[in-house]
């Protein structure tokens, strides 16, 4: 059986095809240009993953959201999981690019982090 | 208790409102929108005729010609924009230029000025006008005005000068009143956060006099208090107002429109056709279709009538910049089923005044419909013993609305240094200022919602519709209006923007087992 | 009045790459003119991550990739004046701009870079018949309420168009607890970066209509429900096809357009098939000294192409700054670039030799008009074969590109003509080749 992937390593999206022995077993992988593009096809068959990004409220910064994103991708079937932790935070400024926002989310081994910093917000801002 | 009460803040309620409130006398109007201008004034051509079309002998030759002269004096003293633009009226063939000579002889007749051009010159002055037009009828005194803009702006003056402005104000029924010298108490349901969400309170309000200036609405409001909805003159005809849908495109405003001056083709059975009307903030309107509808609400786009305007629009231009349409919409004519204005006190119900069936020419009229009204339908008799017209000795002239645009260098910095808030640009489209914004909520019949701001200043008006600024004007109107950001209205009261706020955000969540 | 060596219009990516570069090539007084409140441009708004991979050999998301060239901005001291609105710019390379702290003001600039991105098609422009309802909104409005104000827009979603931004939107608001129906789009593929159809619509399974429209949008006050229907290979909706669905927001995902307005009121020319202005191979308009980069001159896909063409544009007024360069003389023998069969547009339009031979060649951007496999990208001159490339696949939302090198247009003399200006043709052809076929 042959499966076809786009690949979303890069926005290169090189066009996979996944050769599968009947026992769903991966025989040959083709049409990446890089091994990441490799990587990708074998997560992607047997235990797909993705990186989460949202944005959590923020109390007494220059804006009202941080974006925050997970810092390696979590299993496919974790986002919504992960979402649920993300929309109980609320941080107050300064925040830091990379600051940690969540560690360890629902026990992957994975971080939530900011993904900008956020200086206070000055008086004459309010 | 009003010695008036106008049912009805389209233009010619604004005009009734601004009219009565020279005079000692009390008056109020009252509309079911959160707003002026929401109907036709809203959608429509906005040209002031020359009023050379029109039928002899009847109300609206009569009206367009007095109102069309009086325009420009009003529209100055209101600060409001009027551009006398001129129009062309295209005939391709003999048998159209015809009805062109006799157009021109009705102009003539009338004191209109006018000339017949020949196609190749007209071409000459109008570039874009089609090779197919042989002559065209050349009416200098054609004029384009901000039909919203000039409503809200008369308004504001009535209000300056004690007319009570009830938005939100819903008619639901009339009861005449003999006793007490008051003849009419009115009914109202006020719909403030909207009729849907339950917010209903009621009102009661009574009036010795009622004009129903209330549109496509005035058969209904009428049949209130007289079911029967009777007309002077002939006792078959009862008052109906069939609305007449018309649909427009607009084209984005560029540095030199597409059309200069407004172009008509040879009129027709339903209307004047279709035509290309340069605004006066630089778009260009084309269209309108002519259909009848039963829909008092329906002011949607259909495919059938924007591509009628496709169609149509090339009676008078060779080509559209088609690329350049940032925006269509569609208005109701509020047309009347005796062929003219509806514009005389009811036979069954004294005191009561229909200004109904005010279809086009309307906007060109409107003035004189107001003056009209007051010396000619409205007697003294009516507000009881000892009325007398007088003239408030102090009138109260409207502030000219600061428009950044318009000024000088030395004067936009001046006004930046003293508010700085006039420097922040938050349409970058129509650059319009945060200062113009909040100027134009803090006025008297100030914006109450994102369309309010937009009829003001025009944010969202232009080839971004609000793509960019609306975020912007949601918190400035939430600001001045002391409201949450989530309370703001793009338009009718108790229509929600948005689904969720900030910490809302979490309600209603998909779970992993959805995956 | 006030003098700057550079002035440039807009501080998202593409302006900050372009004033950064431009330091880098020794202009010290440069000043970059920005509408937001903070620098950044639209990555403030693009949370999602992808950002970054050529640029700095990591994914990153569009804050974070922000963040890291206005540090660079920062540390290399150039002003900026942010809540700035560039009014005008001349022909002279005179630039009015407003603010709240100057007011009014005119400041002299040696060049101008124009990097004013680009903007949305609004609902208006595609007159889809109904009502005027709250409740219909650009994906990157929706975007911008979500991102930056914390507020959903709607929770049952119908969007139209498959662009990258609309596609990023239905993942978006389906984590945020919105119900995605289905994304409408009337061409036959889709307009967004294959990668985004995977994570975006199929990891949530939302479902793609290709080759349908919306035709008619049902609600008087606010968005109650669309109507969606098959579109012939005409694009016109097939009757008897319509289905509705009970929605309350409608996304519109249907194409960027340069922002040129501020362009075409300075008189500079723009081309048609990019609707930016027209340059040459040194990113500079027909005006000479103003010059232009990232979306205000195509619509990119990727920040990173963007960077670097701010790089490149910043590169090229450093040196139209630095007095005649040795190809300068050139330029009366410029070259003209024109998209062919295939091809939706190539840039850049002219090239001048000088470019060409010092940086060894040229590398055009160019768009496929449709979905090509096994497709050669001829160049030509004429009928003269100035260079072929072989590509397997080729989509109208991925920007290609191609490098020409300086051997292959000089060896053809093509500098050397007198008949009037050199064209060069692009034009892809189809090779009959073995299709692979989806397994």
């Amino acid at each position: 059986m042959k499966v076809m992937l786009d690949c979303i390593v890069c926005p290169a999206s090189c066009h996979i095809q996944v050769e599968l022995y009947e026992d769903g077993k991966i025989k040959k992988i083709t049409g990446n240009t890089c091994r990441r593009g490799m990587d990708y096809a074998i997560s992607e068959i047997t235990a797909p993953v993705r990186m989460v990004t949202s944005t959590v409220a923020v109390e007494g910064g220059n804006t009202k959201r941080l974006p925050v994103v997970t810092s390696s991708p979590v299993p496919k079937e974790k986002i919504f999981a992960v979402m649920e932790q993300i929309h109980k935070i609320m941080v107050c400024a300064p925040v830091s690019v990379d600051d940690i926002i969540i560690s360890d989310v629902c026990g992957l081994g994975v971080d939530v982090v900011a993904s900008r910093s956020i200086r206070e917000r000055k008086e004459e801002e309010a | 208790m009003y010695d008036v009460l106008i049912i009805g803040t389209g233009i010619v309620g604004c005009f009734l409102a601004h009219e009565l409130s020279h005079y000692e006398l009390s008056s109020a109007a009252v509309d079911r929108e959160n707003d002026v201008a929401c109907g036709a004034t809203m959608a429509n051509s906005a040209i002031i005729h020359a009023g050379n079309d029109p039928e002899d002998g009847t109300l609206k030759a009569r009206l367009n010609l007095e109102g069309a002269r009086q325009y420009e004096d009003i529209c100055n003293n209101l600060h409001v924009p009027y551009e006398k633009v001129g129009s062309f009226t295209a005939a391709a063939g003999e048998e159209e230029e015809k009805t062109l000579f006799e157009l021109y002889r009705k102009a003539k007749e009338r004191g209109i000025s006018a000339s017949i051009l020949d196609g190749a010159e007209a071409r000459k002055m109008e570039p874009l006008l089609s090779s197919h037009v042989t002559k065209v009828l050349a009416l200098p005194d054609t004029a384009v005005v901000c039909p919203w803009e000039t409503a809200e702006a008369l308004m504001e003056e009535a209000v300056l000068n004690g007319t009570e402005l009830l938005l939100n104000h819903q008619v639901t029924g009339i009861e005449r009143m003999e006793e007490n010298g008051s003849r009419f108490r009115v009914h109202m349901e006020i719909h403030r956060g909207g009729k849907e969400n339950g917010n209903i309170e009621k009102a009661v309000v009574e009036a010795k006099v009622i004009l129903n200036a209330a549109g496509v609405f005035c058969d209904d409001i009428y049949g209130l208090v007289c079911p029967e909805r009777t007309l002077k003159g002939d006792s078959e005809i009862r008052m109906k107002i069939g609305p007449r849908r018309g649909e427009y495109f607009v084209l984005d405003r560029q540095e030199k429109p597409a059309v200069s001056r407004v172009l008509y083709p040879v009129p027709g059975k339903t209307g004047k056709g279709v035509l290309a009307v340069p605004t006066v903030h630089g778009n260009v309107l084309l269209g309108p279709d002519s259909r009848d509808t039963s829909d008092k609400e329906g002011i949607d786009n259909t495919a059938e009538g924007l591509e009628y305007v496709k169609e149509q629009i090339g009676k008078v231009l060779e080509t559209v910049p088609w690329l350049k349409i940032i925006r269509s919409f569609a208005g109701l004519r509020a047309k009347g089923n005796t062929g003219d204005f509806i514009i005389e006190e009811s036979p069954e119900v004294p005191g009561f005044i229909n200004v109904a069936g005010i279809e086009s020419p309307g906007l060109s009229s409107a003035p004189a419909i107001a003056s009209y009204v007051r010396k000619d339908i409205l007697k003294e008799r009516m507000f009881g013993e000892g009325f007398t017209w007088r003239k408030k000795v102090e009138y109260q002239r409207r502030k000219p609305p600061v428009i950044m645009e318009r000024l000088s260098r030395e004067e936009k910095n001046r006004m930046i240094a003293a508010n700085p808030t006039y420097g922040k640009i938050v349409c970058r489209c129509e650059r319009i200022s945060e200062g113009e914004i909040i100027d134009s909520i803090r006025k008297p019949v100030g914006a109450r919602s994102i369309k309010g701001v937009k009829k003001r200043v025009r944010p969202g008006m232009g080839r971004c519709q609000g793509g960019f600024c609306e975020p912007e004007i949601v918190r400035i109107l939430a600001r001045e209006l002391g409201i949450r950001e989530e309370e703001v209205v793009y338009d009718r009261e108790g229509v929600r923007l948005f689904e969720a706020m900030e910490k809302s955000l979490t309600e209603g969540r998909r779970t992993d087992e959805a995956l | 009045m006030k003098h700057y060596e550079l002035v440039i219009a807009g501080g998202g990516s593409a302006g900050m790459a372009a004033a950064l570069s431009a330091r880098r090539e020794g202009v010290s007084s440069i000043l970059i003119l920005e509408q937001g409140k903070e620098l950044g441009g639209v990555l403030l708004q693009c949370i999602h991550n992808g950002f970054g991979l050529h640029t700095f050999g990591e994914e990153l998301t569009g804050p974070a990739y922000a963040e890291r060239y206005i540090r660079m901005v920062k540390k290399e001291q150039i002003e900026t004046k942010t809540e700035t609105t560039v009014l005008h710019i001349g022909k002279d390379r005179s630039v009015t701009y407003v603010n709240s702290q100057e007011g009014y003001m005119t400041v002299q600039a040696g060049a101008v870079i124009l990097a004013m991105g680009c903007r949305e098609r609004p609902r208006g422009a595609l007159s889809i018949p109904g009502y005027r309802p709250a409740g219909v909104w650009t994906a990157g409005a929706a975007q911008r309420y979500l991102n930056l104000e914390g507020c959903l827009v709607g929770r049952r979603v119908w969007i139209l168009g498959s662009g990258d931004i609309g596609m990023i939107m239905a993942r978006r608001m389906t984590l945020e607890g919105a119900e995605v129906l289905g994304v409408a789009e009337v061409m036959p593929y889709s307009n967004g970066l294959p990668r985004n159809r995977r994570q975006c619509l199929e990891d949530f399974g939302i479902p793609l209509y290709l080759s349908h429209t919306v035709t008619r949008i049902i609600g008087k006050e606010r968005v109650e429900a669309v109507v969606i229907s098959r579109v012939d290979e005409n694009r016109r909706p097939i009757p008897g096809t319509e289905q509705e669905f009970a929605v309350d927001t409608l996304l519109l995902s249907v194409g960027l357009i340069p922002e040129n307005a501020l362009s075409e009121e300075a008189g500079i020319p723009l081309d048609g098939r990019t609707k930016g202005p027209s340059v040459n191979s040194a990113y500079e308009s027909e005006i000479a000294g103003i010059f232009a980069c990232g979306n205000v001159l195509h619509v990119h896909d990727l920040v990173d192409q963007v960077s670097r063409e701010g790089e490149q544009a910043g590169k090229a007024a450093a040196a139209y700054l630095s007095g005649p360069q040795a190809g300068e003389a050139g330029k009366t023998m410029e070259i003209s670039a024109e998209a062919g069969e295939g091809l939706s547009y190539v840039l850049p339009q002219r090239i001048r030799p000088g470019d060409a031979e010092r940086d060894g060649g040229i590398e055009f951007k160019f768009r496929v008009r449709r979905s090509f496999r096994q497709a050669a990208l001829e160049v030509r001159a004429g009928e003269a074969l100035i260079k072929s490339v072989r590509k397997k696949y080729m989509e109208p939302s991925v920007m290609e590109t191609v490098q020409v090198k300086w051997e292959e247009l000089s060896h053809m003399g093509l500098f050397r003509r007198e008949d009037g200006i050199p064209v060069l043709r692009f034009i892809l052809r189809e090779e009959a080749g073995r299709d692979e076929g989806d397994a």
